[in-house]
Formats: structure tokens, C-alpha cells, sequence
């Protein structure tokens, strides 16, 4: 389980919701768990390879994932799974 | 005196040129479009009487009404493999504030390849993102490797921002500006703003090279207790 920060343009699938908490002891899991809990969602994060999109970033508690074990990271109820994609406006 | 370009005059554009022109620096706003009444909202550096003006030339006359010994020089022109040499010759750091993700990851690529600091800021609704870098440090392709499509990353225009998430994004573009500026203070980094209606928290977090990206920068894994 991890709380999930969910980026603005995310939040049309939280309710606006800018956090939640999502069970999983993986950032793979943890996305499973998002998508059944906000249907749509992860196709927005991953690709149909099940890759996190290159335009969006993972973060586990300010650890960027692909330095970890990427989708394999494994995390906890105390973690923060962060995800940040390119911001275009300006 | 520090020497910058701004790529994009309007929501974010605005306040950075504003900050950096306070602190001192020579400025080189760059900006192909005219004010519009739909930007009056959130371009607070643009009046009712700017309609139909170019952005560019509008937000240095703003600057220079407010500085008066600023120098700030303005460009109608767009960033684009043709001009870019042209936008960035003889700055010391690059900033971006354009709604454009093909710009951003342009405006990124040509300062790694002229070594130049940079800083690419992005809002939307009630947030946004700062990414730091300089030579040597971390890349804006390190981070995200290629741009959204079209339809994966909306735009102010479609989906909205709040008029003072641009000031407050913008403030942190200029302080990442200065920052790159002193010493390389943040380079390979990115501050994300989530959401202002519950309060301005900015958490800035470092991100490493990425292994066989084109800038080459060489990864040293920074770890928490490192920060």
C-alpha cells in the first residue's frame, strides 16, 4: 500500500482527488490497484507494453524508480509513489 | 551582469521577465504571438490596451515602464531549429515558458548542445513544474525522454489555469534561473507545485542522468541523505 500523488492532469479520473491510497507492495502493483480503483487511468501512465510512459516520471519518496528496481520498487504503507509527467502549459 | 532569454511571453514568460529584470539581468524575450483577450487572466503583465500587440514587445515596454535602465530586448519570432541560434547567441542561461511540449523538449535539446544552463517551466489549472539543468548535470530528456502527443497533454487553453499558479511557477523559474546563475545551485532537478488551492508547497527533487541519454552527463545517484 502507498499513497499516490496524482498530477493535475491525472485527477479527471480521482474525482480531483490529489491523493490515494492504492494497495500493492510494488509501484506495479500499486498502478494495478489505481487502474481498478480509477478505470482509465494507467493507460495514461503506461504504455500497451505495460512501460511507464517517457513523457511521465516515478518517483518513490523522491527516489526516482528507474534507479530502483523501476515497476518492480517495492513499497510500503509508509511510502509515497509520486508521479510527474511533462507540464506543456505556459 | 547575467544574460538570459525567455522562450514565451505570456502566463509564465511574464513573471520571469519581471523577477530577472528586478534582479538585474538583460533580458531577450522571445515570442511570436499578439495578446488576445482570452489571455488577459492569467498574462497579468498584459493590459486591455495590449490586445492586438505583439506579446514580445508588450512585456519589454512593461519592463522598461518599471526598470527604466532595464535592458530587455524583444523578439516576434518563434523558437525553432532556425532561429534558435539566433534567440540564445550570447546568453548565459535559458528559460522556458512557452504552452508548447515540442518547444520545451526543443529549447532543451539546443542547450545541451551549446552548454547552456537551462529552465523549462510548465502550469496548468492550479500547478505546475520547474526543471533545472545545466551542463554536466542532469537534461530535461533525462527526465522525460519525448514529448506528449497532442492529446496526452493539455494546454492552458483546454484545460485551464488558475492566474496566480503562473506567478507562483513563474517565481520559481526565476529563482531556479538565479540559482543555475550563482553556481549551478539546483541543476538536476525539478520542483513541482501539485496544487495551490491546498497551499503552496513546493517539493523540489533531484533526478539523476539517465543512462545513454545524448547529453552524455554522467550519472552520480545522489541518495537522500546526500541531498
Amino acid at each position: 500500500m502507498a499513497k499516490v500523488r496524482i498530477p493535475t492532469p491525472l485527477r479527471k479520473f480521482t474525482d480531483g482527488k490529489e491523493e490515494v491510497i492504492a494497495a500493492g507492495a510494488s509501484v506495479r502493483a500499486v498502478i494495478d490497484e489505481l487502474e481498478r480503483m480509477h478505470p482509465g487511468i494507467k493507460t495514461k501512465i503506461c504504455d500497451d507494453s505495460g512501460a511507464v510512459r517517457k513523457f511521465i516520471n516515478l518517483f518513490a519518496n523522491e527516489e526516482d524508480v528507474r534507479f530502483l528496481q523501476a515497476m518492480d520498487t517495492p513499497l510500503t504503507d509508509k511510502d509515497e509513489l509520486s508521479i510527474v509527467p511533462a507540464i506543456a502549459g505556459g | 551582469m547575467t544574460r538570459a532569454c525567455i522562450i514565451g511571453a505570456g502566463g509564465l514568460g511574464g513573471p520571469i521577465a519581471l523577477a530577472l529584470a528586478a534582479a538585474g539581468w538583460r533580458l531577450r524575450v522571445v515570442d511570436p504571438d499578439r495578446v488576445e483577450l482570452s489571455n488577459l487572466q492569467r498574462q497579468i503583465q498584459f493590459a486591455t490596451a495590449d490586445i492586438g500587440q505583439p506579446k514580445a514587445a508588450a512585456l519589454a515596454a512593461l519592463v522598461r515602464a518599471r526598470h527604466p535602465g532595464a535592458s530587455i530586448e524583444a523578439l516576434d519570432t518563434r523558437f525553432e531549429a532556425s532561429t534558435a541560434d539566433a534567440i540564445t547567441a550570447g546568453v548565459d542561461v535559458v528559460l522556458d515558458g512557452t504552452d508548447d511540449p515540442a518547444t520545451k523538449f526543443a529549447v532543451g535539446d539546443h542547450a545541451v548542445a551549446r552548454g547552456l544552463p537551462c529552465v523549462i517551466a510548465g502550469v496548468l489549472r492550479y500547478g505546475g513544474t520547474v526543471f533545472a539543468g545545466a551542463p554536466d548535470a542532469a537534461c530535461y530528456r533525462c527526465l522525460f525522454e519525448d514529448p506528449p502527443g497532442a492529446d496526452q497533454a493539455p494546454s492552458c487553453a483546454d484545460a485551464g489555469v488558475l492566474g496566480a499558479a503562473c506567478a507562483v511557477i513563474g517565481g520559481l523559474a526565476a529563482r531556479a534561473a538565479l540559482g543555475l546563475a550563482l553556481d549551478q545551485r539546483g541543476a538536476g532537478t525539478i520542483t513541482v507545485v501539485e496544487d495551490l488551492r491546498r497551499g503552496c508547497r513546493p517539493r523540489t527533487i533531484p533526478f539523476d542522468p539517465r543512462p545513454g541519454c545524448a547529453c552524455g552527463a554522467a550519472r552520480v545517484h545522489r541518495t537522500a541523505s546526500t541531498r
